[in-house]
């Protein structure tokens, strides 16, 4: 009961007030905003005075894609950044950790990853780089079948890295089985 | 001009009332013995006494809180330790954990010549959004009723805490630290990480370029308290890396008893959203509890999006292979609002090729996935979601398919297998897993089902073929495998993988029939060399996994060896935490879980499963009741067991059993389909009186009677070993 009393008697007030239009108030408003403002503005200060964050290459190689998006060479860059940071780790009190805390931001960053390699594709469809990359990030999260299929795309186009070819052969004998299990 | 001087200094009470409120009254008033679940002894040094750790979490929130077995407090970058007037860490002499499993824990100590009373939580007042919440330590000092008592006690904070403690990846990193204490706030490299409110407060003064383990920032307390009263203190525990130096705890001005009981409230409301579920053995009952509210609660709000994350502390990170039995276990619980959630977020690891993976290498998140939505639309029975999802499932689906047809192009040792792969988890080994295939299959029959049900029937025939050429070629291999590793169902190809997903094989998977010799040698073989203390053994042998075995259970009931089942179930329990809630692997030697911090989620999915089994499983056309329930929960005199609109595959479930005397089980069911219920062999049914003159309730055998459809009540007569009839 009490706060409804007091929630009535403070309209009634309000009502009271506009009815007398006291020019007071008003001046008392304005003071009251211009000390909240300089408290916000004090208060709050240090922390804006800290300093600015090391700039996030993927951030800015996204901002530099989205301004140019047929730049294969930017692409090409950004699919780098984002799968590097998939596996990117960080010592963090002597314990390595990695850089993005879950898996659900890891599997995000690949697959954008992914669609920047189509997106180079999509532009240059005779691209090397680009399955070559998506064959190495296939075979790095662990789906050796595209990873093998991605890499012998880029071999039919011309891929004579020693990475590619040794990616490959690596791929097909853990799908083979190593000699002992043969027998 | 005095009315605006007025109104300014009105303005500034209120603004300065805001900055920081005083805890009033005693916060445990109010609080009654039957409040708490249980009460115990955690002290390390103490010999015979398990580490226990209370979990301190809220639905929501992005952080927890662990209370730590050394009294301490860790949310996954700074530990918060309190000492006494001599410097030593204050040790509580017991432990308690709040009824419903509701993640609110008190504790006892003596500081010098005062009882401090703690409890702590993360105060939740039910609303399910996006928050970064805010522990509370709350310590009450009271005096003796015939003197005064001085309080002599201080806090302090470190960064990390001791080596290995697991750190979130979300902390703040730096190699060294500086402290300060001001007005009540606690700043570490400048930002808040706790904040203390209580009277006669000494900070050490500012400390700099400190060790991650170093404790800073401390503060003592000196304190007399008259006679017959108490006084409190509040520490307020940030979110894992702080929060800037011009936040504040947003609860800061009420009070504990306020908090703890709005806290309350909203937890009781929270739980009360399931079925209901009875159950008459008290440690039974604990370690449901506790599971039901981590599965429940364990829930952020996180990239736009409601996740559950897989442990409040070091596994804050998603795993599919954790997050399908959370789904099942969250309409077990009958959450499937939630359990639609946690789907979807299975989906959202789906690549384009159609694999679900959320973990580099671990490929039976596909099978998973698809089991995951078949649990969900068979026990919510819900097809709006069923054909929202069916097209990713599809992918999935043609995903599996497509792996076997190009490994079978392929040939070799793996051909018509899915693709090796490198989980780096506990199977322990790089090669082709014969449990991922598995899975594949109950992936494949999930959503075959699931075809058939919404109209595509086609198409359902089709994955109806696939799944019995695969199951015949993964039998095929497991043939050729069992005879070359000496094992009866290897865990892979490959030599030397531990048991994993295979022994899954049974259970839930349904690739084979519990009763399969197949599956009894490699239970067998388990229990016999891979078990200890009643757990299946990990590591080098010294270690106990807590969930690994939960299968084997569920197969073992199934099979109809309810001894064993009991005997699994009592085992999980004996090491659990004291509050009922269970870890990963625990060291055999002293139960210690070392720096996997319990709880963890997908123990208690696989025990709120395992326990429902217990009282109801599916079987064909049909329910099977209390076939695993050990025959000492229906002696006479026992409370009932219980439960309301139970889902089941059939539709919902009400059921009650009781023994209102010697010789007599009272039954009282709602039944979605027919059920036949299992009694003890070692009972013999002598005549069921139901309660209706028509009536379809027939005996079958010494120990099993069928229920029909519908509504039915009856007694039924036995004779049970040591009763008089």
């Amino acid at each position: 009961m009490k706060p409804r009393r007091a929630h009535r008697r403070t309209r009634a007030m309000s009502r009271s007030m506009s009815r007398t239009r006291h020019p007071g108030w008003g001046a008392a408003l304005v003071l009251a905003l211009l000390a909240g403002a300089g408290w916000w503005f004090f208060a709050r200060a240090p922390e804006r005075r800290a300093p600015a964050a090391v700039e996030d290459p993927v951030a800015r190689l996204r901002a530099e894609s989205a301004r140019a998006p047929r730049d294969i060479r930017i692409l090409g860059a950004l699919a780098t950044a984002l799968n590097n940071e998939c596996y990117a780790t960080r010592t963090l009190r002597g314990r390595v950790q990695p850089v993005l805390a879950t898996s659900r931001e890891r599997v995000l960053y690949a697959h954008e990853a992914l669609r920047a390699c189509d997106q180079v594709e999509g532009v240059l469809p005779t691209s090397v780089a680009a399955p070559h990359y998506r064959g190495m990030l296939y075979a790095a999260w662990g789906l050796p079948e595209e990873a093998g299929y991605a890499l012998s795309v880029a071999v039919d186009r011309g891929d004579a890295t020693a990475e590619a070819r040794q990616t490959r052969e690596v791929l097909k004998m853990l799908h083979m089985g190593g000699a002992e299990d043969r027998r | 001009m005095k009315r605006c001087l007025g109104l300014f200094v009105l303005l500034a009470t209120a603004i300065g009332g805001c900055s920081g409120g005083r805890p009033g009254g005693h916060p445990l008033a109010g609080l009654g013995r039957s409040d708490w679940a249980i009460a115990w002894h955690p002290h390390p040094d103490r010999p015979g006494d398990l580490p226990a750790l209370s979990g301190l979490f809220a639905p929501g929130a992005q952080s927890a809180v662990a209370w730590l077995p050394d009294g301490t407090f860790w949310n996954g970058d700074c530990e918060f330790a309190l000492f006494d007037g001599a410097g030593r860490a204050v040790s509580f002499s017991t432990r308690r954990a709040f009824v419903q499993g509701i993640p609110i824990a008190g504790g006892d100590a003596g500081v010098e010549d005062a009882a401090l009373e703690a409890i702590a939580f993360l105060p939740w007042d039910g609303g399910d959004r996006d928050s970064l919440a805010w522990g509370l330590v709350s310590l009450v000092a009271g005096a003796p009723a015939d003197r005064d008592a001085e309080v002599h006690f201080s806090f302090a904070s470190r960064a990390s805490g001791p080596r290995w403690r697991p750190i979130d990846p979300r902390a703040a990193a730096g190699d060294s630290f500086s402290y300060q204490f001001e007005n009540g706030k606690l700043l570490r490299n400048g930002r808040l990480i706790g904040w203390l409110e209580g009277p006669s407060a000494t900070p050490a003064g500012a400390e700099a370029a400190l060790a991650p383990g170093d404790y800073g920032g401390r503060v003592t307390i000196r304190e007399r308290v008259r006679r017959g009263e108490s006084q409190e203190w509040r520490l307020w525990i940030a979110p894992l890396g702080g929060v800037p130096a011009g936040q504040r705890p947003g609860e800061l001005g009420r009070s504990t008893r306020e908090l703890l009981a709005r806290t309350r409230r909203a937890w009781q409301k929270e739980l009360a959203r399931g079925i209901g579920f009875e159950i008459p053995d008290s440690t039974t009952r604990r370690g449901v509890d506790a599971a039901i509210a981590l599965t429940v609660g364990s829930r952020e709000w996180r990239f736009g999006g409601q996740r559950f994350p897989g442990n409040p502390f070091q596994y804050r990170d998603y795993y599919v292979r954790d997050g399908a039995r959370v789904v099942r276990a969250l309409n077990l619980v009958g959450r499937p609002d939630l359990a639609a959630r946690a789907l979807r977020n299975l989906f959202e690891f789906q690549w384009p090729g159609g694999a679900v993976l959320s973990q580099r290498g671990q490929l039976d998140g596909t099978g998973e996935a698809l089991w995951a939505f078949g649990q969900y639309v068979s026990l919510a029975r819900d097809r709006t979601v069923g054909r929202e999802l069916l097209p990713s499932a599809e992918r999935g689906a043609q995903w599996i398919r497509d792996m076997w047809k190009l490994s079978n192009q392929r040939g070799g040792i793996a051909a018509g297998l899915l693709p090796f792969s490198d989980p780096r988890d506990n199977e322990n080994a790089r090669g082709h897993l014969l449990g991922t295939d598995a899975w594949g299959l109950a992936g494949l029959a999930a959503v075959r089902d699931i075809e058939h049900m919404l109209g595509a029937a086609a198409k359902s025939e089709a994955l109806a073929a696939a799944h019995v050429e695969g199951r015949a070629r993964l039998l095929e291999v497991w043939a050729r495998e069992a005879s070359r590793q000496r094992h009866p169902l290897p865990a892979a190809v490959e030599r030397g993988a531990s048991d994993w997903a295979n022994r899954s094989v049974a259970y839930p998977l349904e690739v084979l029939a519990p009763e399969d010799p197949r599956v009894r040698d490699l239970e067998g073989m388990a229990r016999r060399g891979r078990y200890a203390d009643g757990l299946p053994t990990t590591n080098s042998g010294d270690s106990l996994h807590m969930y690994l075995g939960f299968d084997l259970t569920q197969t073992a009931l199934r099979r109809g060896d309810r001894s064993t089942v009991g005997a699994d179930l009592a085992a999980e329990l004996a090491h659990a935490q004291p509050d009922g809630s269970g870890g990963e692997v625990i060291l055999r030697a002293n139960h210690d879980f070392g720096e996997n911090l319990p709880p963890h989620g997908t123990y208690a999915a696989m025990l709120i499963d395992l326990v429902r089994s217990m009282v109801v499983y599916e079987r064909g056309d049909g329910l099977v009741l209390l076939a695993g329930v050990p025959p000492e929960w229906l002696a006479p005199g026992r409370g009932p067991i219980r439960m309301r609109h139970a889902p089941t595959s059939f539709g919902l479930l009400d059921l009650l059993a009781q023994s209102p005397r010697a010789n007599v089980l009272h039954v009282v069911l709602t039944l979605p389909a027919p059920a036949r219920m299992e009694l003890p062999v070692e009972w013999t049914i002598t005549e069921v009186t139901p309660s209706g003159a028509r009536s379809a309730i027939r005996v079958a055998g010494r120990h099993a009677v069928l229920f029909p459809v519908g509504a039915s009540t009856c007694d039924i007569q036995v004779s049970r070993p040591g009763e008089r009839p």
